[in-house]
């Protein structure tokens, strides 16, 4: 059984677009990045496995339960850590550690210690005097603290410094390990790069790409710098070309053998070819019309 | 239910931080006080102003004053006391919704019905506390100056008003399930009243009206009598609960 499933799942706020027919499938343990840009409609997806707002069609479902026919199970299931951490003003941080596990009937108070200490929360203090970094850690122990099966995290290391990130994923990779499965919403690329297995990109309320993060990133393009002079302009492929400090870069999806004749024409005195990375990958789907390189 | 209790001590606890308990229960104490201060006082402001009062013609003879007038002003004062009520209160849903924070509890399980019944239940039982604190208030004061057993139907006509309010809080619910704003909330709160009011300045259509239980005065000056009040009542009754009842599917498809 899929930890997340969607059919066809479009959502529309009036005229306007949330999601279209969308499909995804994320598997029990598996960490599955979402990435997509404002408006794109990751929010939306994410508010319908919550329960927060109806489909238009189509349907949702956690472990094999309708997101609207049975939202109240479904969120015993979930762990959401929203990209905004808001909270009720002039709480201390325990009382809000224990109005959430109160909200779901349950003690965490063992956890829900144990997971301050990691992060350095002082949880004697109000939400109110805290720094956007510390009250993301609230709102990250949260989401955690009642441990649940699927972790929704929107987000997630927003405010945060790179120690905490770090601390942050390595909770995460344990809870993986555990079980849980995680799905991970983005905009920081490498954060999915590095520790998510599969992904899906979003554009304009639809999945164009989903596999898993090798695959999406081995594409036929290469990405080369070189210095030295060379004549560019008969060959095809070529797309991002920039030249800073004599070095220039390009991503190259044409004919390898008329990018190595080109080359020999001319004078090169250094040449990196490496695979793109994922934000490039990205940054490619987000072309006009989408196709890959 | 634990869900439910946490959410409404949460409510509890937000109600005493910002300060809002205390303002209601300052205003509803004075206006308690100012119900047989007003009545008290009445025979030497008009002796202080026997001379103006004079020279444009008026003679002011001896003033006695007794409980009944300081029930009258109680029912002055009453509508008052209501209106910073709801003014303070109409942010009660409003607020969560721009500031996000219903998100957090929603996606922690909590029952969107809990959220409707531990607010209406919160502001029910401020209501009654405060509107019930201020009648003590002018009872004790009224039974040290005066005789309250000349007002006749005492308790059922201020249990009259006390059931407005709760019409009033109930339309609060309900127009904050429908609105997004403090400004939509007090809007159609207020022009449901007003309507009300409306309506029963035509006679045959004023016993039926919920705005009749307003009229205390009546009732404690004995000139009606309290049976033409219970149609109103039941009424009261009967707006309130479909209120509550609505605001339920309302607040459902409402999105966060």
């Amino acid at each position: 059984m899929e930890a997340i499933k969607t059919e066809n799942l479009t959502k529309y706020y009036g005229k306007s677009r949330g999601v279209l027919e969308l499909n995804l499938s994320v598997e029990q343990s598996e960490v599955f990045g979402f990435i997509g840009p404002n408006g794109a409609g990751k929010s939306t997806t994410i508010r319908t496995l919550l329960g927060l707002v109806s489909p238009t069609k189509g349907s949702a479902q956690i472990f094999g339960m309708d997101t609207v026919k049975n939202k109240e199970a479904v969120l015993q299931k979930v762990g959401y850590l929203p990209s905004e951490a808001i909270f009720y003003p002039g709480m201390k941080v325990k009382d809000i550690l224990k109005l959430s596990a109160d909200l779901r009937k349950k003690n965490c108070a063992a956890e829900s210690k144990s997971l301050c200490e990691r992060l350095q929360l002082d949880r004697n203090r109000k939400v109110d005097e805290l720094s956007f970094g510390n009250r993301k850690k609230v709102a990250i122990i949260c989401a955690l603290q009642h441990r649940p099966e699927l972790l929704i995290l929107d987000e997630p290391t927003g405010g945060l410094d790179p120690l905490m990130q770090r601390e942050f994923f390595e909770i995460i990779r344990e809870r993986s390990s555990q079980g849980t499965t995680v799905f991970l919403s983005s905009h920081i690329l490498s954060e999915v790069q590095h520790n998510c297995s599969r992904a899906a990109i979003i554009r304009e309320g639809r999945i164009i790409a989903c596999d898993s993060v090798d695959t999406l990133a081995k594409t036929n393009a290469k990405r080369v710098s070189l210095r030295g002079t060379v004549d560019l302009t008969d060959l095809t492929g070529i797309r991002d070309q920039v030249t800073v400090d004599g070095i220039t870069s390009f991503l190259f999806g044409g004919d390898i053998n008329q990018l190595l004749r080109q080359l020999s024409d001319g004078n090169i005195l250094d040449i990196h070819i490496s695979e793109p990375d994922l934000e490039e990958i990205f940054l490619h789907y987000y072309e006009k019309d989408g196709d890959r390189v | 239910m634990k869900s439910l209790l946490a959410f409404m001590k949460k409510e509890w606890m937000e109600q005493v931080r910002s300060g809002r308990l205390l303002i209601l229960v300052i205003i509803f104490i004075l206006l308690g006080i100012m119900n047989p201060a007003v009545a008290k006082l009445t025979p030497w402001l008009l002796e202080m102003m026997a001379d103006s009062l004079e020279a444009s013609g008026m003679t002011v003879t001896a003033v006695t004053v007794s409980a009944l007038d300081s029930w009258v002003q109680f029912f002055k004062n009453a509508p008052m006391g209501l209106i910073a009520f709801i003014l303070l209160e109409s942010s009660i849903f409003t607020k969560e919704y721009q500031s996000g924070t219903l998100v957090l509890a929603l996606t922690k399980g909590l029952d969107r019905h809990k959220v409707v019944i531990s607010k209406a239940i919160i502001l029910t039982l401020f209501w009654t506390v405060c509107y019930w604190f201020c009648f003590t208030i002018t009872f004790g004061y009224n039974t040290y100056f005066w005789d309250n057993s000349i007002a006749q139907n005492l308790f059922f006509s201020v249990i009259c008003w006390w059931l407005f309010g709760l019409l009033v809080v109930a339309l609060t619910v309900l127009f904050s399930t429908l609105s997004n704003s403090n400004t939509g909330v007090l809007a159609g709160t207020g022009c449901t009243v007003l309507v009300s009011y409306l309506i029963g300045l035509i006679p045959k259509a004023k016993e039926y009206l919920p705005t009749l239980l307003m009229d205390g005065n009546s009732l404690i000056y004995g000139t009606v009598e309290a049976r033409s009040y219970v149609t109103a009542i039941y009424i009261t009754v009967l707006l309130s609960v479909v209120c509550l009842a609505i605001s339920f599917p309302v607040f459902n498809k409402k999105y966060l």
